[in-house]
């Protein structure tokens, strides 16, 4: 892992974007590497995860500088940027997608002028993350959006509406704040109403209940007789989406159990550990596995094709891949009926 | 009255029953069609089934019914024409103790189906015309010739093939010209990527394929069971049991492949496989077992959603699936009957001889599979020089203009749907809504 260690100095010594991209490049080459020598996917997911964590630190400096510099409304009293998604897990591969968020706290009074601020900030942030690599989100999960860059006060509002979960979306939303870490600013601000909002979920059964039940879903694509389902329309005919084979449900599943038992964590291996005595032990031990499995497959992938989707063609991974593969979605299927169980045990009003 | 009057006095009226139920199945037919297609092209799809029948009508009816059915040689009818009738110029057809008139409208309604079929490879890019053109050419020239062969005294009937109601007399016919058109017409725009992968084009009414299937399901009663022409010994209704087993198979079975190739329990497969054991059933329904026909139903709706996705794979886009529907179950099933057919039932009916399974041989599996073939070349030979002229005449698709702006509109001139896709009407649509919702 020196490499890694001599990556961080790097970052913390340059001083432009540009530079900032090509450390990014420099450590898709080492994950490569890694990937063929690693004592431990842990440590080594970890050590991935302190070098975005640099990258984006000190990209967001820069975007600071040029807000600051725009003098474009007022810098509000205390405000941080949090990411949310697999690198708000730290699980992040290397090109991972944008997902980020701004929270504020602001004087009474100087709220437009904050937003503005804020605005500005979150523009510049997201197009200089872009710059150094991490594209923009599909979905659009970033500081840009509305639903994701607020004062103190409005964010309580929006989580206070997903919480009565009248609309579709709502648990969705939820599930990705449960995510959100910080990474720049006052970091105190996003710990403490992830602390609140995990509270409130946990006061909540109906919601719980349904958060349970959204981990059920994508389907895991193993067929009846245990064979994989291929895509069957689309660029991606014929392969494999590696983030819905098991992936997204284990992560989701976790979340549940951890929302059940009013844990607060930001790693699913945190979540995991934490929910000794909460779940049997060997279904622990299997979905820890299971999940270390599917970093190994998410991360593999990323190194050696450097694509942002997810899709392979199963072809390419090798028998033990695949039998590994397939143990992974077996042991998030029994997570699935575990959570079911779980979840269909809630008082339902 | 006597006893033979009266017989025929009922054999008449259910022949005539099951000539309604059969031309039933034009709606079955436009249900199904128009729901597995897109909503711009839904008025065309579902308004040429009219046209599709019109034409079938006029063009049996002045040559088709004389070639299928006249005296003539082993290979084609050569009397009849314009249904004039003389001393045994529908000898062929004496068995059925029913006036010409109901003669002449049932076998109509069966070239009203076979055609049917056909246009499903057609669907969604093939132009207007040529469905009057073609559908004219099958009704005169393809789908009579092969009827000749089995049912009109031709050299396949004479072998003793088993094709009871025509799996392959009706549905191979029109699943060959299917797949031909669909060949020669291309893929519809959209359908696959340049790397040739493909891509879905959903259907927009899943309902109204559900619909088309179940009036299919119920006309079919007419097609098998009414094709005893006659009521006297009751043998319809053992006819009408073993179609009924074979489609509830079908259903099962395709939705369970469904689940298990592609982890969804499919709608749309779950009709075609109705579809596909109706299709198989269709030449075996008289010479099986119950327990034969649960069989044949279930590899039919099995095997042909397997085919449709294979098909699909290779590039070729059969909006419908209309090959593997009709085709693969309309082989399926005629080959069946070289296995399955039954000692007691090929005595009954007085046709070939019984299967493999019950000690037959391989004769009646040999001329089951000559008749397979001798008529999937025939109609895959002359469909494809009649659309291969018409191809390189007056053209068989739309511009890439019309097909991407939708048949209703580039070929019928308004929109099956102008709430939804046309401006005028969405806008005036959209305005009602704003008004309503002031109040």
């Amino acid at each position: 892992m020196d490499e890694m260690k001599t990556l961080l100095t790097e970052i913390s010594l340059v001083n432009s974007l540009v530079e900032l991209k090509r450390l990014h490049e420099k450590l898709e080459r080492q994950m490569n590497e890694q990937l063929k020598r690693y004592d431990s996917m842990e440590e080594l997911v970890y050590s991935l995860s302190e070098v975005h964590d640099a990258l984006v630190k000190k990209t967001l400096y820069f975007a600071e500088c040029e807000t600051v510099q725009s003098a474009v409304g007022e810098r509000p009293k205390t405000w941080c940027w949090f990411v949310m998604g697999s690198m708000g897990r730290r699980e992040a591969t290397i090109w991972a997608d944008q997902d980020n968020g701004i929270l504020f706290d602001c004087e009474q009074g100087k709220e437009q002028k904050c937003y503005a601020y804020i605005q500005q900030f979150a523009a510049v942030g997201t197009k200089y993350l872009q710059a150094v690599g991490y594209p923009f989100c599909p979905g659009n999960v970033m500081a840009t959006n509305p639903r994701w860059s607020n004062s103190l006060q409005d964010w309580c509002t929006k989580i206070y509406n997903y919480l009565a979960g009248h609309l579709p979306n709502d648990i969705r939303f939820l599930l990705m704040a449960v995510d959100m870490r910080p990474i720049y600013g006052e970091l105190r601000l996003v710990e403490e109403e992830k602390q609140r909002m995990t509270e409130w979920i946990y006061q909540r059964p109906i919601i719980l209940k349904r958060v349970g039940e959204h981990s059920l879903f994508p389907k895991i694509p193993l067929g009846l007789f245990g064979h994989f389902l291929e895509e069957r329309y689309g660029p991606y005919y014929g392969q494999f989406n590696l983030k819905h084979s098991g992936y997204v449900q284990l992560i989701n599943c976790v979340k549940f159990l951890s929302l059940l038992e009013n844990i607060t964590a930001d790693t699913t291996l945190e979540r995991i550990e934490k929910l000794k005595g909460s779940i049997p032990r060997s279904l622990l031990e299997d979905t820890k596995q299971a999940f270390l499995q599917c970093l190994y497959f998410r991360l593999k992938h990323a190194a050696q094709y450097g694509q942002h989707d997810h899709y392979i063609h199963l072809q390419k991974l090798n028998k033990e891949e695949q039998w590994k593969l397939k143990k992974a979605m077996k042991t998030t299927k029994k997570l699935q009926r575990f959570v079911l169980k779980k979840a269909g045990g809630m008082k339902d009003v | 009255m006597s006893l033979k009057e009266l017989s025929m006095g009922l054999d008449s009226l259910w022949v005539m029953v099951a000539t309604i139920l059969v031309i039933g199945m034009q709606a079955g037919f436009a249900l199904l069609e128009t729901g597995s297609t897109r909503m711009k092209n839904s008025g065309h799809v579902a308004g040429k089934q009219i046209l599709s029948f019109a034409v079938a009508s006029i063009a049996f009816w002045a040559v088709g019914f004389a070639v299928t059915f006249g005296q003539g040689n082993r290979f084609i009818g050569t009397e009849g024409w314009f249904l004039k009738e003389g001393k045994d110029t529908f000898a062929s057809l004496d068995w059925a103790n029913v006036p010409l008139s109901l003669k002449f409208l049932f076998q109509l309604a069966f070239v009203g189906v076979s055609l049917a079929i056909a246009w499903g490879g057609f669907a969604e890019r093939a132009k207007l015309s040529v469905y009057v053109i073609f559908g004219t050419i099958f009704t005169m020239v393809i789908y009579p010739v092969i009827g000749h062969w089995v049912w009109g005294g031709g050299w396949l009937g004479s072998m003793g093939m088993q094709d009871f109601a025509g799996s392959t007399v009706v549905h191979l016919q029109g699943a060959i010209a299917a797949l031909v058109a669909t060949i020669l017409l291309g893929p519809r725009i959209g359908k696959f990527n340049k790397d040739k992968t493909p891509n879905i084009i959903p259907g927009h009414n899943q309902v109204y394929t559900v619909i088309g299937g179940l009036i299919l399901w119920v006309g079919w009663f007419g097609f098998n069971a009414g094709s005893t022409m006659g009521t006297t010994d009751g043998f319809f209704g053992y006819v009408a049991l073993t179609t009924n087993l074979a489609a509830a198979a079908g259903a099962v079975s395709a939705i369970l492949t469904a689940k298990i190739l592609t982890g969804k329990a499919d709608i749309p497969a779950m009709v075609n496989g109705v579809l596909a054991a109706l299709v198989a059933i269709t030449a075996a329904c008289a010479f099986i077992e119950p327990w034969a026909a649960v069989v044949i139903g279930a590899v039919a709706g099995s095997f042909t959603f397997w085919t449709s996705v294979y098909f699909e794979g290779k590039g070729i886009d059969d909006p419908v699936c209309a090959f593997s529907v009709h085709g693969i179950a309309g082989v399926i099933g005629t080959i069946s009957t070289g296995f399955f057919a039954s000692p007691r039932l090929v005595e009954i009916t007085g046709i070939g001889k019984a299967g493999l399974f019950y000690g037959g041989g391989f004769d009646q599996l040999i001329v089951q599979t000559v008749g397979v073939l001798g008529a999937a070349v025939y109609v895959a030979v002359v469909s494809f020089v009649v659309l291969f002229i018409l191809k390189k005449t007056i053209g068989l698709r739309v511009t890439a203009e019309q097909e991407i702006s939708g048949l209703d509109i580039s070929e019928h001139g308004s929109y099956g749907y102008p709430e939804q896709l046309d401006p005028a009407y969405m806008n005036a649509a959209n305005l009602k809504v704003t008004k309503a919702s002031s109040h």
